[in-house]
């Protein structure tokens, strides 16, 4: 017999799993397209790669936001369930 | 894994006193008794200690120069403190025995309110009650949209350095459970550069937000 609370935990922890898993798809492939045309721009334009390093780690740390955002919504299932609280 | 979220250390009357506050309390201590040392006898031919925080103020003045032109100066004394106060609390981390202040979402949510009431303080004492005209841009219609922009704006900011953060001294911690010796180590360092590039972001975000809200 599988208690109400049993489910939840096990719903939970797969949620979690699966909310950081597939919110790294999306972030990983803009990051990977920002850092190729970042590193063709560079190539061209070796005097500019201070500058277009700079950019790109500015807009690859706030592509990864939205992972993180993930990553606090998995957090939050695993250490401050509010739905194991409620049964 | 029990270093997670801050934990009670002390009460105060009756109000429970976390990690956080302590370490939080602890590193303005630090940054202001520094700057106070170093400021005090200010020479032409500056000593160590003036020397490296003069490199300090100047890096962090041309950054808010470079984004937000001359005027910026006006808002460098808030934006270099931010940037300061984030970036020693997000190292403190790889200290062991202390904790980051920036993995409590207590003190994100704080600093991302603080950057929201600041830039709509700098915006009204800027342009007087017309700053509230840009609610209704482009067209009345947009009201509810550019209210619930104001609010997301800290949410995401706040959620960004905690999860940053966070993410990172629960890997480094992970890792320490799985093999003790030697392997945690670059992981730890990564994690000064994340903290570096957080909390250049947050300073970024916080430049965007004030030059837009000041904008004529």
């Amino acid at each position: 017999m599988i208690t109400a609370k049993a489910l939840v935990l096990a719903v939970t922890i797969l949620s979690a799993a699966l909310a950081i898993g597939l919110g790294t798809i999306g972030p990983g492939l803009g990051q990977g397209m920002a850092i190729s045309r970042a590193v063709e721009g560079i190539a061209r334009q070796p005097e500019a790669a201070d500058n277009i390093r700079m950019t790109m780690l500015i807009g690859i740390a706030i592509i990864e936001s939205l992972t993180i955002y993930a990553f606090v919504i998995a957090l939050v299932l695993i250490f401050a369930n509010p739905l194991v609280a409620r049964l | 894994m029990e270093e997670l979220g801050p934990v009670v250390v002390a009460e105060f009357y009756g109000l429970p006193v976390t990690s956080t506050v302590v370490m939080s309390t602890a590193l303005s201590g630090f940054i202001a008794v520094i700057s106070f040392l170093s400021t005090r006898h200010l020479q032409a031919i500056p000593g160590r200690l003036q020397n490296a925080l003069e490199t300090v103020v100047e890096l962090l003045e041309g950054l808010v120069e470079d984004n937000m032109g001359e005027k910026g100066r006006l808002y460098f004394p808030f934006l270099g403190t931010l940037f300061l106060y984030i970036l020693l609390s997000n190292w403190m981390g790889a200290v062991p025995g202390l904790k980051s202040p920036t993995s409590d979402i207590n003190v994100t949510v704080a600093l991302a309110v603080i950057v929201l009431l600041a830039s709509h303080a700098y915006g009204l004492s800027k342009k007087g009650l017309a700053h509230l005209h840009h609610f209704l841009e482009p067209m009345p219609l947009f009201l509810p949209l550019n209210i619930m922009e104001e609010i997301t704006k800290p949410l995401s900011l706040a959620f960004r350095l905690f999860g940053n953060i966070t993410g990172e001294h629960i890997v480094v911690a992970v890792l320490g459970l799985i093999v003790p010796l030697v392997v945690p180590v670059p992981m730890s360092l990564f994690g000064l550069f994340t903290g570096l590039i957080q909390a250049l972001v947050f300073t970024m975000l916080a430049m965007v937000y004030i030059a837009q809200a000041t904008e004529e």
